[in-house]
């Protein structure tokens, strides 16, 4: 297996002098900056020659001190080796662009139209730099960038407006008043399409059927909207829209010293509050270059996994409520069942859901007196009722029926589309950042990678059930082997960490979690970019949803287990 | 069972049914509308499609293959219409005196229908007019 | 007291104006059984959340009316009743109006035929139904898939992209089933060589169930998609459709449709308990001779019914193409064989 020196060397032996900058920061991590003329011919030959057939994200990040805006693509392989290749182009600030690799990743179009709406950085050969999560009005304001001072002008203008549409409802705009445009607060900006627009353009004849799923919907397990173009009761094609709950955390963070952006960090996702956490937790460590204790690393794993549980338990049984009805018994077992397992989380940790645990270099409490008895046996009744479920599932027809070939991905379209987690393990791509970017303890902990090949939703369910009982074992075995010790690493009151960049992943409930961080040596973030499992599944959504029955649609978005609140973070 | 051809007075009940069932709903609609506010406005009265504005109507051309549904479905509930007034003669005397392969004829008619209408359905199902659209 | 001195006179009346005893009988059948369905659902309402609630290990309604929950059905209704009343813009307003009124004259038109038990009067069995038609079998079978009218009257009118797509669900739905329980019902009247509902259930020595396993199971099947329960509520599969029909319904009128679809499930229930489980037949139960029947069709009824609640507890729902092709490829097939079987054995052995 290649390490992160071998592909560097053959980047540079391929392309003499395109790469400006290199670092190489571990067997599995690659900074690089490169030429932006060479980007795509070198990101095409890590594709075809190095096996880079993730494309993982990109952040943006703007320098304005030095007058440039960087882009750096998190590019990374399923399986053929572990490295992750970050590469930095640079482009200058009055006119930037950069070219787009949507062209050789099919997932690169969330991505960069998320930079590009946010920054203004142009992406040339994108197919549709539209907005994704920004309302209409923010559409061009380029709110990332350091410049920006809010919108409109805090000091002087009416927040929303109110306006009564001819339709009956209610439309809440944020125009510029007059004063603010005379003023020059506020400048008159360039439109763009909207949602609406975009989807009237593609539409066919008026005959045709368009539903809304969502943002007000059952089968939504946040605020997005899903509109149906439908053909009787059969989906010809599906639009996605997202970014109703859009909260600006990675710009909050900004705003906030390193300590204080942590708890944002659980507000992206409840359910998986301490995943979040480690992994912000983690990047900042890497920056501050501290390594925790090993017993808080084994509380970290402890929780964690602890965490999967629960949110594997909650996300079935809603997925379950989707496919019956809210009257459907297993929904109700599960949340009890659930229960059991965030009352051990909130004996260490103080909360059930928003944690806001994790540390720099440790963690806030020690285990409490007795937590291991009683883990021990919570999970014993977990094990017991997880096995039973998996029964039932197993031996219900009509369940079988809904399920069995609903939604399939492929091993190779599961790859193209970008998804992570349990949607791509069980298209038998064995994809699993604790083992591909082992992080804490797990190096030393036993444990399988569930898979399955044939990537329909009965599989992805059957699989979460089954990543349980995989957790109650990894659960154990870390309290058979905690040692004693220290809980958190000595470090000074004020966290300043050196000037630089990390990136750190860990193993959601929902897949791959990664948080790209930028220190300028400050007390505050200068960029902290969340590289989300749930955004991957939204943006594989639409092309899964064609051709099937309305009915279907809840199987499928069902069975991802998805979660809003984390696209629109 | 009466002995007459058609007894009237059974159905005549059903004329108070149907009287009686009227009554109640209008009658609850009646209590509210003296009972409860009513202060309408264009927003309250929109239609609800997930939280949005709806776009085009929603009564439209629905795909023709439904309609096959209907189609078959009144062939074979004329089927079942013609079973019913079959019950009632398929046991008696007459039926009896002429027998086809030892079953009466009244049975042995209503299989060769019934057979009939089967393979009709079969050319419906292969032909996939009973598809869900 | 001489009762022939009022009988005597009343009867020849009767004799004479024959017409105007059957409305006087309307009428008065027609107050109780309106009251007595009312109530019934309202227990089946109550009986569905409470049970629903047992199985899903929470307690279902527990405050209003003592802990048992009793008078939750009350404060519903004073809710619903207090609720704004609004149309939607857009709808068809005479049919949207229409549809709960449709809705409650085909439950009140079922219950006229149907008998609801019986009563033991010194060894002699009188049936209590108003209207003890000859064909009453068939004619409760059609008048409930009236219901279905109602439902497609009140999607269609709303003007609403979910309601419409359930009634068309709705429609697909019960046409899918309607032949097979036709023929079921058929079945049942070849072996007791009559249709009416009080003489088949006076020719089930041997219940039904028993005689024609395979009628009993798909009579039960289309019973289930009629009346929408789980796993058969495609029309209102609120995961997909929110409401189905019933979306743009609001305050009296949905409750109006939600109670009669719970009337509807008393009505069906009691059906196949007549049709099926041998009606009010049992041991006579020493000391209560005369509501010996009554108890044991109250004690059919809620077994039914109990199970028709607890499988909408523990199954997930179909898509609506397998309901279709489950009615078509399969039950309509096997209720003709069921047919078959009924005749043979109707003809040759009974």
């Amino acid at each position: 297996m290649p390490n992160a020196s071998d592909i560097l060397s053959a980047i540079q032996s391929a392309f003499p002098g395109a790469v400006t900058e290199s670092r190489v920061e571990s067997d599995r991590r690659l900074w690089l900056t490169v030429d932006a003329k060479k980007l795509v011919d070198i990101t095409k030959f890590l594709r075809d020659k190095h096996g880079f057939d993730h494309y993982s994200g990109a952040a943006g990040v703007d320098r304005i001190n030095d007058n440039l805006f960087e882009v750096t693509e998190i590019l990374t392989s399923h399986g053929a080796h572990q490295v992750v290749v970050l590469m930095k182009v640079k482009t200058p600030r009055d006119n930037p662009s950069v070219p787009s690799l949507n062209g050789l990743y099919w997932n690169a179009n969330w991505y960069e139209r998320e930079a590009w709406e946010m920054f203004g950085i142009n992406f040339e050969g994108h197919p549709g730099l539209y907005s994704l999560l920004l309302p209409d009005e923010l559409v061009g304001a380029w709110p990332w960038r350091k410049d920006w001072k809010g919108y409109p002008d805090t000091t002087t203008g009416k927040r929303a407006v109110e306006k009564l549409a001819t339709s009956g409802h209610t439309e809440y705009r944020f125009e510029p008043t007059i004063e603010e445009l005379k003023a020059g607060t506020v400048h008159q900006r360039q439109k763009f399409p909207t949602f609406r627009e975009r989807e009237e353009m593609e539409l066919g004849s008026d005959a045709e059927m368009i539903m809304h799923m969502g943002p007000q919907h059952a089968v939504v397990p946040g605020p997005f909207l899903l509109d149906l173009l439908l053909d009787g009761e059969r989906v010809k094609k599906a639009f996605l829209d997202v970014g109703y709950i859009h909260k600006g955390i990675e710009k909050i963070m900004e705003n906030r010293t390193y300590p204080q952006g942590l708890v944002y960090t659980d507000r992206m996702c409840y359910m998986a509050s301490i995943s979040n956490n480690e992994a912000y937790c983690g990047a900042v460590e890497k920056l501050l270059g501290v390594t925790p204790p090993e017993r808080a690393q084994y509380i970290r794993v402890i929780l964690a996994e602890l965490s999967r549980i629960q949110s594997h338990l909650l996300g079935t049984g809603e997925f379950l409520t989707l496919l019956g009805s809210a009257t459907y018994s297993p929904f109700m077992y599960m949340i009890i069942d659930r229960e059991d397992v965030v009352s051990l989380m909130e004996a260490v940790t103080g909360a059930r859901i928003t944690h806001s645990f994790v540390r720099f270099g440790g963690v806030r409490n020690d285990l409490p007196d007795g937590f291991a008895d009683q883990t021990r046996k919570v999970l014993k009744m977990v094990r017991e009722k997880t096995t039973e479920y998996i029964d039932l599932l197993a031996s219900d027809p009509i369940y079988q029926q809904r399920m069995e070939g609903v939604g399939v991905l492929t091993p190779g379209d599961a790859r193209r589309l970008g998804v992570s987690g349990p949607p791509l393990r069980e298209s038998d791509t064995p994809y699993d950042m604790r083992r591909e970017d082992p992080i804490l303890v797990y190096p030393d902990l036993d444990f399988n990678v569930i898979t399955r090949t044939k990537g329909d939703s009965l599989a992805r369910v059957e699989a979460r059930m089954e990543e349980i009982l995989e957790s109650c074992h990894i659960v154990e075995q870390c309290l058979d082997q905690i040692p004693e010790g220290p809980i958190q690493e000595k470090l000074p009151k004020k966290v300043k960490p050196e000037p630089g960049e990390a990136y750190y992943r860990v193993e959601d409930p929902r897949g791959e979690m990664g948080f790209f961080v930028v220190s300028d040596g400050s007390d505050k973030p200068y960029r902290v970019k969340v590289r989300g499992p749930v955004y991957a599944y939204f943006q594989a959504l639409p092309p899964l949803l064609e051709g099937v029955y309305v009915a279907d649609v809840v199987a499928i978005a069902g069975s991802m287990d998805s979660c809003t609140s984390e696209v629109d973070r | 069972m009466t002995s007459e051809p058609l007894a009237v007075e059974y159905y005549v009940p059903l004329i108070m049914f149907l009287i009686m069932g009227a009554i109640v709903p209008i009658a609850a609609l009646a209590a509210v509308k003296i009972i409860s506010p009513l202060k309408p406005n264009r927003r309250k009265l929109s239609m609800y499609e997930g939280g949005l504005v709806p776009i085009r109507d929603a009564r439209i051309q629905f795909n023709v293959q439904y309609y096959l549904f209907a189609i078959v479905f009144v062939i074979f509930d004329v089927e079942v219409l013609f079973l019913y007034p079959w019950v009632y003669i398929y046991a008696s005397e007459v039926m009896q005196r002429v027998m086809v392969f030892g079953m009466n004829i009244a049975v042995f008619e209503m299989l060769m229908f019934v057979a009939v209408l089967l393979l009709g359905l079969l050319y419906a199902i292969k032909k996939e007019a009973l598809r869900w659209v | 007291m001489d009762l022939s001195a009022i009988i005597e006179p009343v009867s020849s009346w009767i004799d004479q104006e024959p017409l105007i005893f059957a409305l006087i009988i309307g009428l008065i059948g027609a107050a109780i059984i309106s009251g007595v369905i009312n109530v019934g659902a309202m227990a089946v309402v109550w009986m569905d959340r409470k049970v629903m609630g047992d199985v899903q290990r929470r307690f279902g309604p527990a405050r209003v009316g003592s802990r048992w929950g009793l008078l939750q059905l009350g404060a519903d209704a004073i809710k619903l009743f207090t609720k704004e009343d609004s149309i939607p813009i857009g709808a068809d307003k005479q049919v949207y109006v229409w549809a709960p009124i449709v809705a409650s004259i085909t439950t009140m038109l079922v219950a006229a035929a149907l008998p609801f038990g019986a009563l033991n009067i010194g060894g002699k069995e009188y049936p209590l139904v108003v209207a003890n038609m000859d064909i009453s079998a068939f004619y409760v079978e059609a008048a409930l898939s009236v219901m279905t009218v109602a439902i497609f009257m009140a999607g269609f009118s709303s003007n609403n992209k979910y309601s419409l797509l359930g009634a068309f669900r709705g429609m697909a739905r019960m046409i899918a089933y309607e032949v097979p329980m036709g023929v079921c019902v058929i079945a049942v009247a070849v072996m007791a060589h009559s249709l009416n509902l009080v003489e088949i259930v006076n020719s089930q020595s041997l219940w039904y169930a028993f005689a024609q396993p395979l009628g009993f199971l798909i009579f039960t099947v289309a019973l289930m998609t009629d009346l929408g329960r789980v796993p058969f509520d495609q029309s209102e599969a609120e995961e997909e459709i929110i409401a189905g029909y019933t979306t743009e319904y609001g305050g009296i009128r949905w409750g109006l449709l939600y109670f009669q679809e719970y009337i509807n499930m008393l009505l069906g229930s009691i059906l196949l308990v007549l049709l099926f489980l041998g009606g009010w037949n049992g041991p006579n139960i020493p000391l209560l001779p005369p509501i010996s029947p009554m108890i044991w069709f109250a004690l059919k009824l809620i077994i039914v019914l109990e199970f028709l609640i607890w499988t909408r507890a523990s199954l997930v729902r179909f898509r609506i193409d397998q309901v279709t092709d489950l009615g078509w490829k399969w039950m309509l097939p096997l209720s003709i064989v069921n047919l078959a079987w009924a005749a043979a054995v109707g003809l040759y052995f009974a």
